[in-house]
């Protein structure tokens, strides 16, 4: 099958042409990508689309009532929603650094939970 | 000396805001030399509009990996920090006067402190219903897609459960994403424009991931409910005039809506101070060295004109911090005689709207509608400098092109023209 897909790395949004059969996981050709990352962005949408997730956490002791988390690379996109309600059982002790790992190995998908903001 | 202790209101640069741009700024300044750099930032922390902005996006361009906000903004104001940079927080600017700001915070009440040279990194705010004048009645609900942003990523307040948000801006069609993920409902980003006002890529990942209706040509109409909204009545408009379509009217059952409809610049200070503001951006008109029609006083930013992306905030940002450096030194090259940037063709502005000739210029600019191949040629005088083709031009997308001094030797205009 073809499939047409706008690369979401960075904002120039190239349109990629990509043929293949996802079920397998094969690839026979991929064109209009303007660079590296589209050909890895375009590859992962084609077989299996990934996103970084980002939300927030609740915090104790601290002024703020939320800090900002992330995934530390993208996940599964049909993990997002699962991803939300475990992040939402999730709060953090202040104080916590930019880059501190929360959850390691988040919902078995080899990336961490990370925070993204941090508290003092 | 007893003129040290006299004098610990005197810098080389004060910076007025604390967001990317401002710390960028500060960043520049240092580098470029200057000893003491102030910032005066109104909220309680720096980092500005980044704090709130939790998704990912940022930083490709100046870091080369995918950061969001909050992290984009520590490396910032970890390098402030380390740099000696002064700020004062929770800080109200009033005014700016000769080489000086009148300011005041909970800490040193009313205060003057004297700079060189000026910085203005304000930033913008978004256009409001009273500014779209979206008639119906007035009930809780209706928010702009920035203060629904803050309150549910900063302030754990979620601010409704079935949404409409008016206006295709990146900032609402990021709200549309992140309210979804949040268990609300979003029926629908309705756009009065035949074209999304954001970038592709939010289209895509926050609107056709998650399946939200986007309605281009459509606008509200009407906003139902006496207490809390309950519903937006929806109808097509004219490609060509914008004006609704009678009959195509159509009713969504909600208790939410969302603005993203613009942001403009937000430049009280700079207008009562006497700076010259463009009437296309709103903001500032500046040279290349980001300097306003007064010369100690310069500007970068979404307050000179609104970007998409903050990567090219801190570009501008941190050459603006360098040439208020070298103002205050003495050093920034000068002329008598500026010469303007003229847009043309598909080109709806172009910003710095003057060039110092004799220097290296990068020049920033929008295209007015979408098109595709199409040709963006430069002109310095009547030479044609630079040719390129474009496959396709966007107005939610700024373009840029640099124009180096040799070129600019003599002429009397720089234009750039997209046809």
């Amino acid at each position: 099958m073809e499939k047409k897909i706008i690369c979401i790395t960075c904002p120039k949004g190239c349109v990629i042409t990509v043929n293949g059969d996802p079920e397998k996981g094969t690839i026979d050709s991929l064109e209009g990508n303007e660079c590296r990352r589209g050909d890895t962005y375009a590859r992962n949408e084609f077989i299996h689309p990934v996103r970084i997730l980002t939300s927030s956490v609740k915090t104790e002791g601290c002024a703020a009532p939320l800090m900002a988390v992330r995934t530390s690379a993208p996940i599964p996109k049909e993990l997002l929603f699962a991803g939300m309600e475990e992040i939402k059982k999730i709060t953090v002790k202040a104080p916590v650094a930019v880059g501190d790992v929360l959850v390691e190995n988040f919902l078995g998908t080899g990336a961490n939970l990370v925070a993204a903001g941090s508290i003092e | 000396m007893g003129d040290r202790l006299m004098n610990n209101n005197m810098y080389d640069v004060i910076i007025v805001g604390g967001g990317p741009a401002g710390l960028a700024a500060a960043v520049g300044a240092v580098d470029g030399g200057a000893k003491r750099v102030l910032i005066a930032e109104r909220d309680i922390s720096l980092g500005g509009i980044l704090e709130q902005c939790i998704h990912p996006g940022f930083g490709l361009k100046h870091f080369g990996e995918e950061l969001t906000g909050p992290e984009y903004a520590r490396r910032f104001i970890a390098q402030v920090k380390e740099k000696g940079v002064e700020f004062k927080l929770g800080t109200m600017v009033l005014e700016i006067g000769d080489h000086c700001i009148t300011g005041v915070n909970s800490t040193d009440g009313l205060f003057t402190a004297y700079g060189k040279s000026i910085v203005l990194a304000m930033g913008c705010r978004e256009r409001t219903r009273g500014a779209i004048m979206t008639p119906g009645t007035r009930p809780a609900g209706v928010y702009t897609a920035g203060a629904a942003q803050r309150l549910i990523n900063r302030q754990n307040t979620m601010v409704g459960k079935k949404v409409v948000i008016l206006g295709s801006g990146d900032i609402g069609m990021i709200m549309a994403r992140r309210m979804t993920l949040e268990g609300a409902k979003v029926l629908a980003v309705v756009e009065i424009m035949d074209y999304t006002a954001g970038l592709t890529r939010n289209r895509v990942q926050c609107l056709e991931d998650f399946g939200i209706p986007l309605m281009l040509s459509h606008t509200v109409v009407q906003i139902k409910g006496n207490r809390r909204v309950e519903g937006v009545v929806v109808a097509a408009v004219d490609p060509a005039t914008k004006k609704p379509i009678a009959g195509t009217e159509q009713t969504f059952e909600c208790d939410t809506l969302l603005l993203s409809c613009g942001l403009i610049p937000e430049n009280e200070l700079s207008r009562e101070c006497g700076v010259a503001l463009s009437r296309i951006t709103s903001g500032p008109e500046v040279n290349q060295f980001m300097q306003t029609n007064k010369e100690y006083v310069f500007a970068c930013g979404n307050v000179v004109h609104v970007n998409d992306l903050v990567d090219n905030v801190t570009e501008e940002s941190l050459r603006t911090g360098r040439a208020a450096a070298q103002y205050a030194a003495g050093t920034l090259p000068k002329c008598d005689k500026e010469i303007p940037t003229v847009p043309q063709g598909n080109v709806r502005y172009i910003c710095p709207q003057r060039l110092v000739p004799n220097a290296d210029a990068r020049l920033f600019f929008r295209a007015a509608s979408p098109a595709k191949n199409v040709t963006l040629n430069v002109y310095a005088g009547e030479n044609k400098i630079y040719t390129k083709k474009l496959i396709r031009i966007n107005p939610g997308e700024m373009e840029s092109v640099d124009v180096k001094a040799e070129a600019m030797a003599g002429v009397d205009s720089v234009r750039v023209e997209v046809i």
